[in-house]
């Protein structure tokens, strides 16, 4: 069964259970990034183990030009 | 200046000693490449970066990351655009991880129309970074007080503003920085924004403020390699002549030829 999550404000269908890894993948992520799961920092280190429940709302950032 | 004379004035960042007394900014360039030029003809060993929503399907992202890794410099991520606490700490959380730096300049705009900083939720989430092992820059205005608040919580560095973010306006209270420079003389002090011209920096280095951070300055010259140049050049003068120690200002005249109030053939022998 699939559920819709939140990547980039863009909505996406993955399967219920999966971790934060498997909606980078869907995401085609580019390395380096990281990861906000609703406005809070999540470490890389938890993104294999980070279930995802519905409507979770997910932030891929990654280097930009600043002042 | 030698080398030697360079290692024993080197620019302090928590512990990281620097020979160039500018840090740099890496955006609004017309181009990656004059980007890279300009900041390398600049002299400067940090450059400061940003966090921003990856879009996969655009290349661009990617690039830039790889173009400043290529410098070698120090990074140094920001906060900008952060107007809450909770929202500055994740940013400096996800630039330490990505990043690979405690290094942070902390920005929290109290308003949009100068980018002012806002002083409490700025104070606030010093404490909370601090505690965290971060080594915070905070972006703060030229007051004292709101400075005495960031050191006594424990920030090594204070970057007061010259001026409003990318106005080029230079330093608009002089009065204040110089106070905040003799409050906290074993600071690390870096005027952060509001430098437009290389004569603004010259007058921010003399005053004895230890650097300059700046961008808009250099990118949106018309030639920003140039500009770079310029700034490098302005830098060390106004670094020598802090150093050097000026003269103190007179209101009344002073003849700095000796013999200017007669001609010397009506001067006894």
């Amino acid at each position: 069964m699939k559920s819709d999550y939140f990547i980039n404000n863009e909505a996406h269908e993955i399967a219920e259970g999966s971790t934060i890894n498997a909606a980078i993948l869907s995401f085609d992520a580019k390395p380096p990034y990281a990861i906000l799961v609703n406005d809070t920092f999540l470490p890389k280190s938890e993104h294999e183990h980070f279930i995802l429940t519905p409507n979770n709302r997910i932030e891929v950032i990654s280097a930009i030009q600043g002042g | 200046m030698s080398n030697e004379h360079n290692v024993k004035d080197a620019l302090n960042i928590y512990g990281t000693k620097l020979n160039s007394r500018l840090l740099i900014g890496s955006s609004m360039y017309p181009s990656p490449s004059v980007m890279q030029q300009a900041i390398q003809a600049s002299g400067a060993e940090v450059v400061t970066l940003s966090l921003s929503r990856q879009n996969p399907q655009a290349s661009g992202g990617q690039a830039f990351w790889e173009s400043i890794q290529s410098l070698g410099l120090h990074l140094l991520p920001n906060t900008a655009g952060c107007h809450s606490v909770n929202d500055a700490v994740n940013m400096a959380q996800m630039s330490r991880e990505l990043f690979q730096t405690d290094w942070i300049k902390l920005e929290l705009v109290g308003d949009d129309y100068n980018l002012q900083p806002d002083p409490i939720a700025l104070v606030k989430a010093t404490e909370i970074l601090l505690g965290e092992g971060f080594k915070v820059l905070p972006y703060c205005t030229d007051d004292l007080v709101i400075a005495r608040h960031l050191v006594e919580l424990g920030c090594e560095v204070l970057m007061p503003w010259g001026s409003p973010i990318g106005t080029g306006k230079g330093i608009l209270n002089p009065y204040a920085l110089q106070a905040m420079r003799d409050r906290f003389p074993d600071v690390t002090m870096i005027v952060d924004s509001g430098i437009g011209l290389p004569s603004h920096a010259t007058q921010a280095l003399e005053m004895g403020v230890d650097a300059v951070l700046l961008n808009t300055a250099v990118a949106k010259a018309n030639d920003p390699v140039l500009m770079g140049q310029a700034f490098a050049k302005a830098i060390e003068a106004g670094r020598s002549a802090y150093l050097a120690g000026p003269m103190a200002e007179r209101t009344a005249a002073s003849p700095s030829t000796p013999t200017i109030d007669s001609p010397f053939w009506h001067q006894s022998a």
